[in-house]
């Protein structure tokens, strides 16, 4: 049992015997009045979307999840494909609500996954990750403003806003929660 | 922040200040620790130690400078206003709330809540006059915001988006059922006020016009505030648990929303001494029923009240709020340097 105000996103909750994934968590305190946690859930069996609102004192059932290590396959229409490493049994992740992490996922590569019984239900990225910029339109000289931006494009294709100093070729750590630029990487 | 919001947060401030300058307001900063809070059932607090030759004092940061500025409406400084850090503890960071924000303040003597209405509308025209040509400026939201200001009060607002007549359920079971009917979800155990929170938060809040300031005048009464019963009529303003037979009744204050936000609340001040000891005991029992952390309270406060003590109209603003609601921006964090949540997720 947690707290409904310690809720996160990705986190799994057991509500009228469904599994739920938590997509989007929102917190409102009316004026004067106790606080919220506003809830988009995801029900991992049917993938229907429900709404909840609960009080931040509330306490909710969380579902027993584990993590594995998978490979990245590919995505198709149906999801994200990924096999596990030890076993190589293969699964799908449905795509609703992931399709942030979709875009900074590399084929071929490891990733964690969250599994609740027999489905695979969730990809774990690191907070920050490192990406080269695969597209970027050059400066234009004399314009040495600090902290103007632009976008550039990363090698799975994602568009981030990144300083004007940032060229092709470089490498940029990206938050990939707020899929925001972080910092250039030297190697 | 990028460099276009910080100029345009030096810009907001400037004209903020430059606005109520020129509405005769005075300018003043007041301490940010202070030895006792005002009780607020629903904040918790941040808590500190000063130390002093081997002791040490309890201290916290403060919620608001109301309590401060209470204390100077007396002492002929006139209309006052402040700008500064507030702070708010175990209040989860999200797209719209962090832990420390930017809070404006004013007092305005020998006015009530209507008329802090008329000059916080004239403050938003002055803001979009002002500011719609500076780079960072949102020009939708800038339109947004300078759109006449829709005024509907809470009773009809929850009638006309649940369906729900407040004046008819007085009771918490009577509410719960008739939330229920309209297709809220609510706890079993939930009271009178937790269900008009809901109503608000799932109901109301979600339906507001968009295109448009719009303001939520007259709360009910069984809202526990330090905004005086509405015409002047005593015993309202303290909250508490009036009996079922009560009337409805409500009290001068109204809340302002701005693209979703809730921006600014105002109220008719209570400056009845009787009713802010009944507010004080009724906020801190309230504390501790909901577990949160004790504070000294300021022992004389009420006592201020008792000599002459000017009739005036209070309002909070959430600056961060309205730099996000006159640029745009969804989340917080790009409105303000080194959001917390940021920093620690960096640690």
């Amino acid at each position: 049992m947690i707290k409904a105000g310690a809720i996160e996103k990705g986190q799994c909750l057991l509500m009228k015997d469904q599994p739920y994934l938590v997509t989007e968590r929102d917190f409102v305190n009316p004026g004067k009045g106790s606080a919220f946690v506003k809830l988009k859930l995801k029900n991992l069996r049917t993938g229907s979307t429900l709404r909840e609102t609960l009080k931040s004192a509330d306490t909710v059932e969380t579902a027993d999840v584990f993590d594995k290590d998978a490979q990245f396959l590919y995505e198709d229409d149906t999801g994200y494909h990924v096999m596990d490493t030890e076993s190589y049994e293969q699964y799908v992740i449905p795509k609703e609500g992931l399709e942030q992490k979709g875009r900074f996922m590399r084929e071929g590569e490891t990733y964690r996954i969250k599994m609740w019984e027999q489905d695979a239900i969730d990809i774990v990225l690191p907070m920050k990750m490192v990406f080269e910029v695969t597209e970027a339109e050059d400066a234009i000289k004399g314009d040495t403003v600090t902290g103007a931006t632009k976008l550039v494009v990363i090698e799975t294709g994602m568009s981030v806003k990144v300083p004007i100093f940032i060229k092709a070729g470089e490498k940029i750590l990206v938050n990939t929660d707020t899929a925001e630029y972080v910092e250039r990487v030297n190697e | 922040m990028e460099l276009d919001m910080a100029r345009f947060r030096a810009a907001l401030m400037r004209e903020l200040r430059a606005f109520f300058s020129e509405h005769s307001f005075l300018e003043v900063e007041t301490p940010r620790l202070a030895p006792y809070l005002i009780p607020e059932a629903h904040l918790e607090v941040f808590s500190t130690e000063y130390f002093r030759s081997g002791s040490s004092v309890p201290l916290y940061l403060v919620p608001s400078p109301e309590l401060w500025l209470k204390q100077l409406i007396p002492g002929g400084y006139g209309n006052l206003f402040e700008i500064g850090k507030c702070f708010r503890n175990d209040e989860q960071m999200g797209t719209a709330h962090n832990p420390e924000f930017t809070m404006l303040e004013w007092y305005m003597l020998n006015a009530n809540y209507r008329q802090s209405l008329q000059l916080a509308s004239d403050m938003l025209q002055a803001l979009c006059a002002a500011l719609a040509g500076t780079p960072g400026a949102d020009p939708a939201s800038i339109k947004r915001a300078s759109q006449p200001i829709y005024t509907v009060t809470v009773r009809d607002a929850v009638r006309e988006y649940s369906g729900v007549d407040l004046a008819e359920h007085r009771s918490d079971g009577s509410l719960r059922h008739a939330a229920v009917q309209a297709g809220l979800s609510v706890g079993q155990d939930d009271d009178w006020n937790t269900v008009f929170d809901r109503l608000m938060v799932d109901a109301v809040e979600p339906q507001l016009p968009s295109d448009r300031p719009v303001v939520l005048i007259d709360y009910p009464s069984r809202v526990s505030t330090l905004a005086t019963a509405a015409g002047g009529v005593a015993g309202g303003a303290a909250g508490g648990a009036p009996s079922r037979d009560t009337e409805y009744q409500t009290v001068e204050r109204w809340e302002l929303y701005l693209g979703g936000l809730e921006l600014v609340n105002c109220y008719s001040e209570e400056i009845d001494p009787s009713h802010i000891r009944e507010f004080f005991a009724h906020e801190q029992h309230k504390k501790l029923s909901l577990g949160r952390s004790e504070h000294a309270v300021p022992p004389d406060f009420p006592a201020i009240f008792e000599q002459q003590y000017p009739a005036c109209s209070g309002g909070a603003m959430g600056v961060d709020r309205l730099m996000m609601a006159l640029t745009g921006r969804k989340r917080m964090n790009e409105v303000i340097f080194f959001s917390l949540s940021d920093t620690i997720s960096r640690r």
